[in-house]
């Protein structure tokens, strides 16, 4: 539209200089003329000359806060670009993508740009720079950048966690721990091995996926795998049933996420671990992570994040999913599927509603 | 949208104020003041007013980016002085504001210099522009303003000057860029960008290249003016004939009182086909208007009715007609019938002939001179056209001498009717609007004559010095007087103008003159009918117009006057010709050529206000611009020193509290600057050992400051100011080495020009 008003002032201002005989409107026509031809090739000297690049491809962030992601722009020319346009295509985990627009300058040479993103659902956020524009320096011509073309160095992806809520479990009734806890613990508490990490060694073929430090593996781009030193603690299990995970939609996942988090992390009020459990259709087994504080929630809910990228499954692996047979083999555990319902050994202990899950997180108070 | 949010940071005020902002607002300011300063009669104090509004430019660019209390102060302190100033100065603005008023709508007033307006009109375009680019940062209702006011100047007769419409450009454009560098608030974008700086370079690049092109359309434009202009009138005229044939237009008749005030199209439609019985040897004339009172730009339809209306009350011939149309019918025929049968020679007989109008429609007829019609009036019933006897003025030669007088005869009568007439032409067909065409009439008053011939040599050596024959002169202002522009300005048009010059020059001079339009038919134009006579088909290109003059012998004679026509430029009547026009001409001085290339200098060349409009540019005029830039470039060379040293402090301080990747980056734009480690880009694991071995400094140090750096850009928490402070020291002690290592222009560029240092 701002091209077409600037080509149709030119005629005009050709037109009317022509037949007033007005050598300076005519001047000026023939400036205008010139300067967008010339607009026009700095478009295409812009385009062979600018680059993007993510300075980092992983980031983590609670859902709500500002993420501020650095891109490297490099602008080869000696002319500063006014404004460039960058197409980022995101989304969450398989859900549909979309594009968003976002505008920049650059001086020439190198230059940091800040993204400052905010993650509205739980899961893993994909972002990438899709397509590249430049522009001349009134936003009359844009030309697709070249920058981009093959390279995959503009992408990003970003786990983004629960808020740090918990979920107000009360025991229904009192019972000894071996350790002697002050604190009552709910039912199905049972004691176990409790590991403390002490040292990070890179992941081997024989090494349990349940013990893959999922953080640093994704600062690092390389898997590693935590060593334990044993320790006698009492410990919750708690099965994740995330049959049909792929097919929800973001909102379903959101919200599972948030109840997750809020879970584990009012089991952990009781200073024991929780192990959560899910079937993970990619490794076709079980996953089973242990829970001590809240930065290894953090890496459980990664590796959750991991888990729902795997393809479509068929009915059977649906329902092995679902982890029946698990659970028949692990009495006393704990049950929450993506319908949010809590259950225990078959018997739902709570319905959360999706509508109110907000206020029953942070009001409600479970006796189990 | 699909829960991921891109936020836009608050705008951060500050670090805004580029000198380019300056530079731009004063171009602005400074534009609109020469497009104020160009409007016809409009002169101020120059030396007073663009120092001033430089000044008030820079104390709000200053101020505004500065302190807000001060610019609060400069806002408030503004009103009052303005305030005051209308109040003590009421009278003084109202006269000048009447006075702009009143050449703005074409009249004549005494030169005044507005000064005091002027003042008044840079302050509030200083405040105004700066408001709008600065405070609410839209350009969208400047530009449009500034082009507004540029494309409709040429209505109003207002011709900006080179200069002011470069001013305008920059403006325009410079700070188009700089808005768009700026973005818009309400798009997500990408943070960390200098925002403000980015928008001064983008504009001073979109400056600097606009300036470049004006420098070569200025050339060009110049040297291939007229080519530019047939193109506009090429396409132009395409449009014009295309759509008169669409609508129909094409084939109505070229007559009438209005006179045109663009270019003059034609089709090439037949309009009427003259058959004749003999060739003619003239030119014929057929008019179709005669132009009595004229109406700055238009003529009144002759009223010859009331004057036969007076002439048969005075002759006491209203009792015997009952009509007038007796009197008019008589006096019409009055020199067919005179020359048919009161000759000094033998008769050589008159001519027929049938006009037929090519459209069937015959609301207008075109009648030669010297003819007896037996046409009938009411065109409702001339299905087949009408027909005249005539004579060519070559035959008329009337001896009324021989006339009888106070002898009840119809030739008696005649020669009553030829001297009442004469008297009352006399006295109506002089008459001419003097304050509607102030120039005309001064220059007729300028140059008194007596004779007829010395006064129709004067009229045609006037038009010929100051215009040339065209069809297309281009559109003339609305506020002028297309006769006035024509002679004074244009100095270019086609016959309708030089008519009309002629005929107000004729009347001023006393002669009784009427303007006529029609038909002009050359006599190749005829070509032999199989039954022996003699059709021209006339066409919208034979349409003109030309001034007819009385003379009490011949009756309303036609003055050729175009040059175009009749491939002379003399115009003929019986005692004049080209002879006796060159005789005077000679008699008096009167040097068509010299003064022709003078009237087309002048109108090239104008200066300032004036402008100029068309040809080349004659760089000469520019003498005065061209002194003042290079004296405001001896100044800037002068003042270049402190202004350099002052920007690199500047620079130098805002690095002093830059964050270490900043910093560092940086120091990659001063190794490449100095070509030093080409290829890296401070990633790679010998970087710090390769930098160390080159400039010198310590590798612990440099690890150190690249452990620092990656901390601030990857790690959780940012680095300490302590381990900043550090990278700071490290890279000025690198930035020293590198100094050190470079050649004498490169050290002079690195330090100040560069500021790395």
């Amino acid at each position: 539209m701002k091209k077409l008003i600037f080509l149709l002032m030119i005629f005009l201002t050709c037109y009317l200089a022509g037949v007033y005989r007005n050598m300076p409107l005519m001047m000026l026509a023939v400036v205008e003329a010139l300067f967008s031809v010339a607009s026009f090739f700095l478009c295409l000297h812009f385009r062979k000359n600018l680059f993007l690049e993510a300075l980092q491809h992983y980031s983590c962030v609670e859902k709500g806060a500002v993420l501020t992601c650095d891109i490297r722009v490099w602008n080869r020319s000696r002319m500063p670009i006014s404004r460039f346009q960058a197409r980022l295509r995101c989304g969450y985990g398989q859900a549909r993508k979309r594009v968003k627009r976002v505008y920049g300058g650059c001086g020439s040479g190198e230059t940091i740009l800040q993204l400052d993103l905010v993650g509205g659902y739980c899961g893993m956020m994909h972002l990438r720079v899709e397509r590249l524009y430049v522009y001349d320096y009134l936003s009359l011509f844009s030309l697709r950048g070249e920058a981009l073309e093959g390279a995959g160095c503009c992408e990003m992806e970003v786990a983004v966690l629960p808020r740090e809520r918990v979920l107000r479990i009360e025991p229904a009734m009192s019972c000894g721990w071996e350790n002697g806890a002050e604190k009552s613990r709910p039912a199905g508490w049972r004691p176990e091995a409790h590991d403390e990490i002490r040292q990070l060694k890179e992941y081997r073929a024989e090494d349990s996926t349940r013990h893959i430090h999922w953080n640093q593996s994704a600062r690092t781009e390389q898997l590693w795998v935590k060593e334990f030193e044993k320790e006698a603690e009492a410990s919750v299990v708690l099965f994740l049933d995330i049959s049909g995970i792929e097919m929800s939609s973001i909102e379903d996942k959101d919200r599972f996420y948030e109840l997750t988090w809020a879970m584990v992390a009012g089991f952990l009020e009781f200073d024991a671990t929780v192990h959560v459990c899910w079937e993970d259709a990619r490794y076709g087994g079980s996953i089973d992570m242990e829970v001590a504080d809240l930065a290894q929630c953090r890496d459980m809910m990664l590796a959750l994040y991991q888990a729902e990228e795997a393809e479509a499954l068929g009915e059977s692996e649906r329902a092995s999913m679902q982890g029946n047979d698990w659970l028949r083999e692990h009495r006393g555990c704990y049950r929450l599927d993506l319908d949010l319902c809590w259950s225990k050994d078959g018997e739902v202990l709570f319905q959360f509603s999706r509508k109110a899950l907000e206020e029953q997180i942070s009001q409600g108070v479970f006796r189990v | 949208m699909n829960g991921i949010e891109i936020r836009t940071r608050p705008e951060e005020w500050g670090e805004k104020r580029r000198l380019a902002g300056l530079l731009f607002l004063v171009a602005g300011v400074f534009g609109l003041l020469g497009f104020f300063r160009s409007m016809t009669g409009v002169s101020f104090a120059g030396w007073v007013v663009y120092p001033s509004a430089a000044v008030l430019c820079g104390l709000i660019w200053y101020t505004y980016y500065g302190q807000k209390r001060a610019f609060l102060l400069l806002i408030i302190g503004a009103v009052l002085a303005y305030g005051a100033a209308i109040f003590l100065l009421e009278d003084t603005f109202r006269k000048q504001i009447r006075y702009i008023m009143i050449h703005m709508s074409g009249g004549d007033v005494e030169e005044t210099a507005v000064t005091e307006t002027a003042l008044l009109l840079a302050g509030f375009l200083s405040f105004f522009i700066a408001m709008a680019e600065f405070l609410v940062h839209s350009h969208v209702l400047l530009y449009l303003l500034t082009t507004g006011l540029l494309l409709l100047s040429p209505f109003w007769g207002v011709r900006p000057g080179v200069e002011t419409v470069v001013m305008l450009a920059v403006f325009q454009i410079a700070f188009w860029a700089m808005q768009t560098a700026e973005q818009m608030p309400w798009r997500p974008s990408f943070e960390g960008m200098d925002r403000g700086r980015l928008a001064a370079w983008s504009g001073m690049a979109a400056g600097i290249l606009l300036l470049v092109a004006f420098l070569f359309a200025g050339l060009f434009a110049s040297r291939q003016a007229e080519r530019l202009y047939s193109l506009v009138y090429g396409v132009e005229g395409q449009l014009y004939r295309t759509m008169n044939r669409l609508s129909g237009r094409a084939s109505e008749h070229v007559t009438g009182g209005r006179m045109g005030r663009g270019n003059n199209y034609r089709t090439g439609t037949p309009h009427l086909e003259v058959l004749v019985e003999e060739k003619p040897v003239e030119t014929m004339y057929l008019c179709g208007f005669w132009g009595g009172e004229y109406i700055g730009g238009d003529w009144r339809q002759a009223d010859d009715e009331t004057l036969f209306q007076v002439i048969e009350e005075e002759l006491g011939w209203d009792s015997y007609s009952g009509s007038y149309d007796w009197t008019r019918s008589m006096y019409h025929s009055m020199y067919f019938v005179m020359n048919a049968n009161f000759r000094e020679t033998e008769n050589p007989g008159w001519n027929n002939m049938v006009i037929r109008h090519s459209n069937k429609v015959y609301d207008t007829m075109f009648i030669p001179y010297y003819n007896q019609g037996s046409w009938n009036w009411h065109g409702d019933t001339m299905y087949d056209g009408y027909t005249f006897s005539f004579y060519e003025r070559r035959d008329i030669d009337i001896d009324w001498d021989s006339v009888p007088s106070g002898v009840d005869l119809m030739e008696s009568w005649y020669k009553e009717l030829r001297d009442a007439y004469a008297q009352k032409a006399a006295a109506v067909y002089v008459e001419v609007p003097m304050a509607v065409l102030p120039r005309l009439t001064a220059l007729c008053q300028e140059n008194p004559l007596d004779s007829l011939d010395e006064i129709t040599a004067f009229i045609l050596y006037t038009l010929h010095s100051r215009a040339s024959y065209t069809m297309t002169p281009g559109w003339s202002p609305l506020n002028e007087d297309i006769v006035e522009y024509f002679l004074f300005e244009g100095g270019r048009g086609y016959c309708e103008h030089f008519a009309a010059a002629a005929t107000l020059m004729y009347r001023l001079y006393g002669i009784p003159a009427r303007y006529v339009s029609g038909y002009v038919v050359q006599p190749s134009s005829f070509e032999q009918q199989e039954d022996g006579g003699w059709l021209a088909v006339v066409t919208d290109e034979a349409a003109h117009a030309w001034p007819e003059i009385f003379l009490q012998d011949y009756g309303w004679m036609p003055v050729e006057v175009t040059p175009a026509i009749g491939g002379g430029s003399v115009a003929s009547y019986p005692g004049f010709d080209g002879a006796v026009f060159g005789r005077i001409l000679q008699e008096r001085g009167w040097d068509e050529d010299r003064r022709n290339q003078d009237q087309v200098r002048n109108r090239e060349t104008g200066i300032g206000g004036e402008g100029f409009m068309g040809g080349s540019i004659d760089f000469a005029s520019y003498e005065k611009w061209l002194y003042a830039s290079g004296g405001i470039l001896a100044c800037l060379l002068c003042v270049s020193p402190v202004l350099i040293a002052y920007a690199r402090l500047r620079r130098l301080q805002r690095w002093e509290t830059a964050g270490c990747r900043k910093v560092f980056f940086r120091l990659k734009e001063m190794l490449s600057f100095a070509g030093i480690l080409s290829g890296y880009d401070g990633t790679e694991a010998d970087f710090a050992g390769q930098l160390s071995k080159v400039t010198g400094v310590s590798e612990i140090e440099i690890v150190r400051m690249l452990e620092t750096v990656s901390e601030a850009a990857y790690g959780i928490e940012a680095p300490s100011p302590e381990r900043e402070d550090a990278v700071r020291e490290t890279c000025a002690e690198l930035a020293q080495r590198i100094y050190e290592s470079l050649g004498r222009r490169r050290k002079w560029v690195f330090r100040y020009w560069k500021a790395f240092i």
